[in-house]
């Protein structure tokens, strides 16, 4: 370095306010990162990060590959593998961490149930819910079960539970569970559901006093949060549940127009990423062949992302079981790529360049519960 | 330079000696020249000590550049794309040295926008290092313990040990 350019740099370096304007600028993993740097970037960090001020969400910097292993048919054990997407992350990792100790006896492994914008929704397989921000060591909270609901462990449909957080808009987060109720001699299969939120800044739940029909919710938990909403399909529609006001709103989105041999699928086919919904229509003919569809933002329209066709990719692999756990829209059009579950693998698929690589086996009793995106972030629960 | 308008002209003198003439409009975007201005001290050249006229020139094109104003609501959409690609394209000099100069001038002469934005390019150039290669490209001595570093390390939970 040139004596004069050494000299500009340092003299920034070493002013410690413009240093801190530029560390709280830095994304949340480099910022953590740099913490090692020296004990003097160590305390402006520390400084720093206590500023709430930061309120952008940060690319993803790993995948949590969540996985549930049958011993027989009524027991298993749930177990979660990390993915580190950037180098520098240290990989001292055990395949069965706990996110949160309180529960480490009764649940080693976290059976997550959504990841949003840096912090992750979980419960243990007792049914006890908890949010956490797998970011920072201990940074959990142990949730209040929604009022007067019998809380069974073993419900098929405990897991119909969202989450909703938003860095950009509010430091705070919201849940939303959707729990079936009362026979009813209206519906047509007889039972409706109702809503449950919890708020953070309360710390309470409240019962939204609409009932809904039960068929629109069946695949609620596949949903996504985007832009004040949970998104999710039943494989017919998209449906949109709008959770800004006291009072959920629930609507339909318009699809794209899908070709004739293009069909929607009620699961693992909405996602978010970068700030886009993105929709995956799967086609019949030629099998094998995805198209993945890209709404900016609320008001535009569906356009084509991208196309994918798996025998371009994957020739020699023959499998039934194919499906997108997970789609990640990098900064650069060459990051991008989908995690795919092809028969007993988890690949991650760089779209552009149609790399494939292996970043997870299942074993013959392993079944892929979700794979869900690590984003740094210094959010408190 | 003044064309048309009719807006005052302020002088601004760098440290190494050149003068600069801004509409008085445009240059109202520095704190501390509008404080300078508000207190009467600017009828004469204003010195800038701590601004060469290689960073005072980049300087003055940025806040010509944010002083221009849309005409309707449709030109407004368009301007705001425009300012955008030339923040983009502003912050990518040919000198990594011109970068923390404009850093260092933004905050001398407290123009907020412009601080934000170079600031952001310095943090957008480092944020992909490794902690050695920040050490190297700032000269920094690592003064931790290997006992300390690893402490450090430890308090990420995602190091998951």
């Amino acid at each position: 370095m040139a004596d004069e350019e050494s000299s500009s740099v340092q003299s920034v370096i070493s002013n410690d306010d413009l240093l801190t304007e530029i560390l709280v600028r830095l994304p949340a993993l480099s910022l953590v990162l740099f913490k090692s740097v020296s004990k003097h970037w160590f305390s402006l960090i520390k400084q720093a990060a206590n500023l709430t001020f930061r309120r952008n969400i940060d690319p993803p910097s790993g995948l949590f590959i969540n996985k549930y292993t049958s011993y027989n048919k009524d027991e298993g054990s749930f177990n979660c593998e990390f993915v580190p997407l950037d180098i520098r992350i240290p990989l001292l990792a055990t395949n069965n961490f706990s996110f949160c100790p309180e529960f480490q006896n009764e649940c080693r492994a976290a059976v997550i149930l959504d990841s949003c914008n840096g912090l992750l929704l979980c419960r243990t397989l007792s049914g006890k819910l908890y949010v956490c921000n797998p970011s920072i060591s201990n940074m959990f909270k142990v949730l209040p079960q929604p009022d007067n609901v019998t809380w069974y462990p073993n419900n098929q449909f405990r897991d119909r539970l969202k989450m909703a957080f938003d860095p950009t808009k509010s430091s705070h987060y919201k849940l939303i569970y959707v729990e079936s109720v009362v026979h009813d001699p209206h519906a047509s299969n007889g039972i409706r559901v109702q809503i449950h939120t919890f708020s953070s800044e309360t710390g309470n739940w409240s019962l939204c006093g609409h009932r809904f029909c039960q068929h629109c919710f069946i695949t609620f938990k596949f949903g996504v949060y985007w832009n004040d909403a949970i998104y999710w399909s039943t494989g017919v529609e998209v449906f949109k549940l709008d959770i800004m006001n006291e009072h959920p709103v629930l609507t339909t989105l318009p699809t794209p127009r899908l070709t004739i041999d293009e069909r929607l699928r009620p699961t693992n086919f909405l996602f978010e990423s970068h700030g886009c919904l993105l929709l995956v229509g799967a086609h019949v003919v030629p099998s094998r062949h995805y198209t993945i569809y890209e709404k900016r933002n609320v008001y535009s329209e569906w356009s084509v992302k991208y196309t994918v066709n798996l025998d371009d990719i994957i020739p020699d692999m023959f499998s039934r079981h194919e499906n997108i756990f997970c789609i990640v829209l990098g900064e650069r059009e060459e990051d991008s790529f989908l995690v795919w579950q092809l028969g007993r693998k988890v690949v991650q698929h760089k779209i552009v360049s149609k790399t494939v690589n292996t970043i997870s086996d299942l074993g013959p009793n392993d079944y892929l519960h979700g794979c869900f995106q690590f984003i740094p972030s210094f959010a408190n629960v | 330079m003044s064309s048309s308008s009719s807006s005052k002209m302020i002088e601004l003198r760098s440290s190494d000696g050149e003068t600069f003439h801004v509409e008085e409009t445009v240059v109202l975007q520095s704190e501390t020249i509008k404080q300078m201005i508000d207190d009467d001290c600017a009828n004469a050249a204003i010195p800038l000590p701590n601004v060469t006229s290689m960073t005072l020139a980049k300087v003055i094109e940025y806040i010509k550049k944010h002083a221009e104003k849309p005409k309707d609501d449709d030109d407004k959409k368009v301007a705001e794309e425009d300012l955008k690609k030339f923040d983009a394209e502003f912050v990518k000099v040919d000198q990594e040295s011109m970068l923390f100069d404009l850093v260092r001038a933004a905050n001398y002469l407290n123009i907020k926008s412009l601080l934000d934005l170079t600031c952001q390019a310095v943090a957008d150039s480092i944020k992909d290092l490794s902690v050695e290669e920040v050490r190297k490209k700032f000269n920094i001595q690592n003064d931790f313990t290997p006992e300390e570093e690893a402490k450090v390390r430890k308090e990420n939970a995602w190091a998951f040990d």
